[in-house]
C-alpha cells in the first residue's frame, strides 16, 4: 500500500514501528493487542484488558509507557482502596497552617488500573469519571490531568470470587476491550528461554515525545473516511438494533468509537483513508463490552463476528 | 429501553422544515387550477395564509394561537356560505374544503397534522375533475399526485436524512407503479350509465355557446369562438361542405328584434318522406348544457343505432334532435341523415298562421315583397327575387353597423352590411310579407375536415342562420341566403369569406402551416381521449371485456376480477420490494466493481458479501497467487476510487470500467472455500 498517510511525518511512523516492534519483544506473541492497544491510545480512547492474571498485562503497560515516553503509575484495585487513593489529598501542613494537595496517581499520562473489578463502585467510578473528563474535581477544586492522558484498566473474568462488575455505562467509557490470551507454542519457548522481563523493561528507551504522539492523535483525526466507510458503519449500528439476540443496539457513541479506531488503525497501517478491513479489525474490540445478548451474557467473539460482520455487507 | 430503542413515536413528533415547505408547496399545486374558478376574496385569503405560514416557519413565535384558527375557521365558513347562499354543492363546497385546507395549514406543526394534509391534497387535486377532465388536467393531476408524493415522503423521512435527490427516486417508481393500477380500474371499475353519478346541481350552469333565440350579433359573437363544439366522424364518404348543414333549433317567431322557437307542446313526430341513401356519422358532442342536439338535415333515427344510455334522443316535427335531458359531459351519438327528403309535405292552418305571423315593424320591407307578389312571381320567383337581390347589392361582414327600431328595414335599405343572422332574420320577413311561411334555422354549417384522424371539427366560429321555406310539393326547403352574398362562406368557411381586416386573431391560425398542423394533430389526440377515456361508459366497458374475453360483465363479477388482479399486482410489487436489498445507491465505481466480483464469481472465484476488496484479493492469492498479480492494479485502483479522497476519479473511473471490461478470465481449478 502506497505510503501517503504520514508522508509528510515519515519520521514519526518510523517511530510509531519501533515502537510496536520493541513492545513485541518484550510482550511475546501479543503483536495485534499491541496493536490494538497503540490504535486505542492514538484514538485517544482508554483501554479494558479482561484476561487471566499472568499472562502480561502489566508488562504490556509498563513497556508502552516506557517506549512512549510517558510517566506512569500503577494502581492494585482492592476492596478496600479509596478514591483519595487514586485521586490525591490535601495534608494539613503544621508549619504554613494550610492544606496542601498531594497528588494521587491519577495526575500521569498513563495509568494502569488493575483489576479495575476488585474495588468498590465508588472507587470505580472515582477513575472512571475523570477518564470521561479529562480533569477531576477533588474537595471542591478542579484540576486538569495532563495529556496525554491514558489508562489501561485490567479486569478478571466476572465469575471470579470477590468482583463488582462494572456497570455497562462505565464500559462504554472504554473505547476497546481486548484479550491477550496465552502464548503460542514458540513463543512460550522464548519467554521460557529469554532474559528476565523485569530486565528487558529497564533497557526500553523512549521512542517518541509527547508532542510527537499528540501530533499522531490530531493526524488520526484526519484519515478520510469515505461515504462507503460511513455507509458500512451505519450498516453495522443498525444490525446490532435490528438483531433480536441483541438486547441493547450500538449506541451513536459506540458508532464513533467504532469510526476513531478504525482511523488510528489505518494510521498504524500506514494508510490516510480507512477501509473496511479497519473497521473489520478494530470492530469485536470495540463494540464487545458494549453488547449483550438477550439474557444479559456478554457474546463471545465468534458470535459476534456472525452477528455483525458477516451479516453485514461491505459496501 | 433507553435510547438507541428503535420504535419512534412519530405521533408526536414536530414536522421537520422540508416537510412543511413541501407541504406548502404541495397544496399551492393542488389548489392553482381552481384560483379562476374562487372568489377573489378567497384565493387573497389563501394566498396569504400561504406565506404567513411560510413567514411561520422561519420565525416559529408568528404561530397563531388556537382560538383564533378556530375563529377563523368560522369566519371562512360564514363567508362561503354567504357568497353562495349554501356550502354544499360543487363550487361552495371546493371552495369551503379549500379554505378550511388553508386553516388546517396554519396548525399544521405535527406529524399527524401533516399527515392529514397530505391525505386532503390528493382529495383536493381531484376535484379538479369535477370541472374539466381534458389531456392538460389529467397531466397536471399527475405531476401534482408526484409532488404530493415527495412531500409525503418528506414527511416520513427525518430531516436531512434523505437527499432531495433520493426523494425524488423514490417517488417516481411510487407514481408510476400507480399507473398500472389506475388503468386496471379504469377499465375494470363498474360504470354508472349517464353523467357523473350524484354530481352537484351547479355543475348545469350555463356556457356560451348557441343559444335558443337569435337577434342581430347573437352569431357574430360566436363566430369570434374557436372553442370545439362537436366532432363528427362519418362512416363513409364525408358530404360535400354545401351539404354540411348542422340543424340545431328552428325559430318561428319574431317580436321585431329577436326571433324565438315556438314554444309549442307539439309532440308529434316529423312527417317525412326520405328518399335515396343515408350518411352515417357519429357526433362526440361537447357538453353545452342544453338539450338539442346537432344533425344533417334531415335525421332519421335508425333502430340499429341505440343511442347510448342516458342520452333519450328524439326528433320532434321540426325534424330536430333532442335528447331528454341537457348534455352536461361529454356526449356521443350516432344518427343517419337523407340529403333527399320531404319534409311536412302538408303544413296544416295553425302552422301556416304560425310561419306568416309578422310583428307591425320594417313597413318598407312588407310593401317591397308585396309589390313582388303584385307582379304576379309564384313563390318560387320571389325566392330567386329575394337571392338576387341579396347577391347584387349586399356586403358580408363579421362587423355589420348598429341598427334602429326597423332592423330589417334598415338592413335591407340603408346599411346593407351584416352577417348571416342579418341575411336569414330579413330573408325570412320578406318571405312571410309576401305570404310564403318561412322560419329561421339555427345551426353550425361546415366544420374542419382534421385529416388525423378522419373527423370533423365543428367549432362555434362555424355558428350559422339560414332560413327554410314552405313551398307546395315540397315541403320546408333550405334556403340560405347567406350563400347568395358570399358562396365562399359556405364553400370554403368563414375565415374566407370576410376580409382580412376584419378576422379575428383566432382566423389567423391557418395562414401558419406548422401552427396548424399542430392544432390539428392536438385536436385528433383530444378526440381519441374523448372517445377512448371519457367516452368509455357502459356500453364500451361492456363490448371491450367482450373483447378481452370476459362473458359476464355484471358488476359483482367485475368486482371480483378486480380484487383478484389488485391482489396480484400487490402481490407482485410485495415480491419485488421484499426481495433481499441490495446494498443501498451504490455509486458508479462500485458498480463496475460488482461487475468484476460477477465475472470472477463465474471463474470460480465467489466473493464474501462480508468480503472488502482487499481481503478478497488475499483469498484469491492465497488459491491463485498467478492471478491475483494479474488483479492487484485493478483492486488497489478501486480501493482508490472507494476509499481514498480522490482527485481525478472521473477519469479513472473510466480507467477502471477499461480495466474490467478487459480483463480475460479462464475458469479456475481451485475455488474459494
Amino acid at each position: 500500500m502506497a505510503q501517503h498517510g504520514l508522508a509528510a511525518e515519515p519520521q514519526l511512523h518510523l517511530a510509531l514501528k519501533a515502537i510496536i516492534s520493541q513492545v513485541g519483544e518484550v510482550v511475546l506473541g501479543a503483536d495485534r493487542s499491541i496493536k490494538l492497544a497503540i490504535a486505542c491510545l492514538l484514538a485517544k480512547g482508554h483501554l479494558l484488558i479482561e484476561d487471566l492474571p499472568g499472562v502480561g498485562k502489566t508488562t504490556l503497560g509498563q513497556a508502552l509507557s516506557k517506549a512512549l515516553g510517558l510517566d506512569f503509575h500503577r494502581v492494585q484495585f482492592t476492596s478496600d482502596l479509596l478514591p483519595a487513593d487514586i485521586l490525591g489529598v490535601s495534608v494539613y501542613q503544621r508549619e504554613t497552617g494550610s492544606f496542601n494537595f498531594h497528588p494521587g496517581p491519577i495526575f500521569s499520562q498513563l495509568i494502569l488500573a488493575d483489576e479495575i473489578n476488585r474495588a468498590t463502585p465508588k472507587t470505580q467510578s472515582a477513575l472512571l469519571e475523570s477518564m470521561g473528563e479529562g480533569q477531576v474535581t477533588i474537595e471542591g477544586e478542579t484540576r486538569l490531568l495532563p495529556e496525554p492522558f491514558f489508562v489501561i484498566a485490567t479486569q478478571n473474568p466476572n465469575y471470579q470470587i470477590g468482583t463488582f462488575p462494572l456497570p455497562e455505562s462505565q464500559l462504554d467509557r472504554f473505547l476497546m476491550k481486548i484479550s491477550i490470551g496465552y502464548l503460542d507454542n514458540a513463543a512460550e519457548r522464548i519467554l521460557l528461554q529469554g532474559e528476565d522481563r523485569r530486565e528487558m523493561l529497564k533497557k526500553l528507551h523512549p521512542r517518541m515525545t509527547t508532542a510527537d504522539l499528540i501530533r499522531l492523535q490530531r493526524a488520526v483525526t484526519h484519515v478520510h473516511t469515505s461515504d462507503a466507510i460511513l455507509d458500512y458503519i451505519q450498516q453495522i449500528l443498525l444490525q446490532s438494533r435490528i438483531n433480536p439476540n441483541i438486547l441493547v443496539g450500538l449506541s451513536p457513541r459506540a458508532g464513533l468509537a467504532i469510526k476513531n479506531a478504525a482511523q488510528a488503525w489505518a494510521l498504524i497501517q500506514e494508510r490516510d483513508y480507512v477501509l473496511p478491513e479497519d473497521i473489520q479489525e478494530v470492530l469485536i474490540p470495540v463494540t464487545g463490552h458494549r453488547l449483550r445478548d438477550k439474557d444479559h451474557e456478554p457474546l463471545s467473539d465468534g458470535k459476534l463476528e456472525e452477528m455483525i460482520i458477516r451479516s453485514v455487507t461491505v459496501p | 429501553m433507553n435510547q438507541y430503542t428503535r420504535k419512534i413515536r412519530y405521533r408526536d413528533h414536530i414536522a421537520s422544515r422540508d416537510a412543511q415547505l413541501s407541504l406548502l408547496l404541495s397544496l399551492g399545486l393542488a389548489v392553482v387550477p381552481h384560483v379562476t374558478r374562487l372568489p377573489v376574496w378567497m384565493t387573497l385569503f389563501a394566498s396569504t395564509t400561504l406565506l404567513y405560514k411560510l413567514a411561520s416557519i422561519r420565525y416559529p413565535k408568528l404561530a397563531l394561537p388556537k382560538t383564533i384558527i378556530v375563529i377563523l375557521g368560522f369566519i371562512v365558513a360564514a363567508s362561503v356560505s354567504l357568497h353562495y347562499s349554501t356550502i354544499f354543492g360543487r363550487d361552495a363546497g371546493v371552495c369551503l374544503l379549500i379554505g378550511m385546507l388553508f386553516i388546517k395549514l396554519l396548525e399544521t406543526r405535527q406529524y399527524r397534522d401533516a399527515m392529514i394534509m397530505i391525505a386532503l391534497s390528493y382529495f383536493v387535486i381531484l376535484t379538479n375533475l369535477l370541472y374539466t377532465q381534458s389531456i392538460p388536467t389529467a397531466l397536471y393531476m399527475l405531476l401534482v399526485v408526484f409532488v404530493i408524493t415527495v412531500a409525503l415522503i418528506t414527511v416520513n423521512s427525518s430531516a436531512g436524512v434523505v437527499s432531495w435527490r433520493e426523494k425524488l427516486r423514490i417517488a417516481l417508481p411510487l407514481t408510476l407503479l400507480a399507473l398500472p393500477l389506475m388503468a386496471l380500474l379504469f377499465v375494470l371499475f363498474p360504470r354508472i350509465p349517464g353523467p357523473i353519478w350524484g354530481l352537484p346541481q351547479d355543475v348545469y350552469a350555463p356556457r356560451t355557446g348557441m343559444s335558443d333565440t337569435m337577434s342581430p350579433g347573437t352569431i357574430s359573437q360566436l363566430a369570434l369562438s374557436d372553442e370545439v363544439v362537436f366532432r363528427v366522424s362519418f362512416t363513409d364518404k364525408i358530404p360535400s361542405k354545401q351539404q354540411l348543414y348542422w340543424r340545431a333549433l328552428v325559430l318561428t317567431d319574431y317580436d321585431g328584434r329577436t326571433w324565438r322557437a315556438a314554444n309549442s307542446s307539439d309532440k308529434s313526430s316529423a312527417h317525412l318522406l326520405i328518399n335515396g341513401s343515408a350518411t352515417e356519422y357519429t357526433v362526440t358532442l361537447e357538453p353545452h348544457q342544453q338539450r338539442w342536439l346537432f344533425a344533417l338535415d334531415m335525421p332519421v333515427m335508425d333502430i340499429r343505432n341505440k343511442p347510448p344510455a342516458g342520452l333519450n334522443m328524439n326528433i320532434n316535427s321540426a325534424a330536430l334532435l333532442f335528447a331528454s335531458h341537457p348534455i352536461v359531459s361529454l356526449s356521443q351519438y350516432r344518427i343517419n341523415s337523407y340529403t333527399r327528403y320531404l319534409l311536412s309535405p302538408v303544413l296544416s292552418n295553425s302552422e301556416r298562421d304560425q310561419n306568416l305571423r309578422l310583428p307591425a315593424y320594417n313597413p318598407r320591407s312588407a310593401r317591397l315583397s308585396q309589390s313582388w307578389r303584385a307582379e304576379g312571381l309564384n313563390s318560387q320567383q320571389i325566392v330567386a327575387k329575394a337571392l338576387k337581390l341579396f347577391h347584387d347589392e349586399f356586403t358580408y361582414t363579421l362587423r355589420p353597423p348598429i341598427l334602429g327600431q326597423n332592423i330589417v328595414d334598415e338592413f335591407l335599405f340603408d346599411t346593407r352590411r351584416g352577417f348571416c343572422e342579418h341575411f336569414a332574420g330579413s330573408f325570412v320577413v320578406l318571405m312571410r310579407a309576401a305570404g310564403i311561411p318561412a322560419r329561421v334555422v339555427t345551426g353550425y354549417q361546415g366544420g374542419e375536415l382534421n385529416p388525423i384522424g378522419d373527423y370533423m371539427l365543428v367549432r362555434q366560429a362555424d355558428a350559422h342562420a339560414w332560413a327554410e321555406v314552405w313551398l307546395v310539393d315540397q315541403g320546408w326547403v333550405r334556403i340560405d341566403p347567406t350563400s347568395a352574398v358570399s358562396p365562399l362562406r359556405i364553400e370554403r368557411g368563414l375565415d374566407q369569406a370576410i376580409p382580412v381586416r376584419d378576422n379575428p386573431r383566432f382566423l389567423l391560425r391557418n395562414n401558419s402551416q406548422l401552427i396548424a398542423k399542430l392544432g390539428l394533430l392536438w385536436d385528433s389526440v383530444n378526440n381519441r381521449w374523448n372517445g377512448w377515456v371519457l367516452g368509455y361508459g357502459p356500453e364500451m366497458q361492456n363490448l371491450f371485456l367482450k373483447y378481452l374475453g370476459i362473458q359476464n360483465t355484471a358488476a359483482y363479477n367485475l368486482v371480483l376480477i378486480l380484487t383478484i388482479l389488485l391482489a396480484m399486482a400487490l402481490a407482485v410489487i410485495a415480491v419485488i420490494s421484499l426481495r433481499k436489498r441490495r446494498p443501498e445507491q451504490p455509486d458508479y465505481a462500485q458498480q463496475i466493481y460488482l461487475q468484476l466480483c460477477k465475472k470472477l464469481a463465474k471463474a470460480g472465484l465467489q466473493k464474501k458479501h462480508y468480503e472488502g476488496a482487499s481481503t478478497f484479493l488475499a483469498h484469491i492469492h492465497n488459491s491463485s497467487p498467478d492471478l491475483a498479480g494479474q488483479l492487484k492494479p485493478v483492486f488497489n485502483l478501486y480501493i482508490d476510487l472507494h476509499y481514498r479522497p480522490h482527485v481525478g476519479a472521473a477519469a479513472d473511473t473510466k480507467k477502471f470500467k477499461q480495466m474490467v471490461r478487459q480483463l480475460r478470465l479462464e475458469k479456475q481449478q481451485k475455488t474459494l472455500s
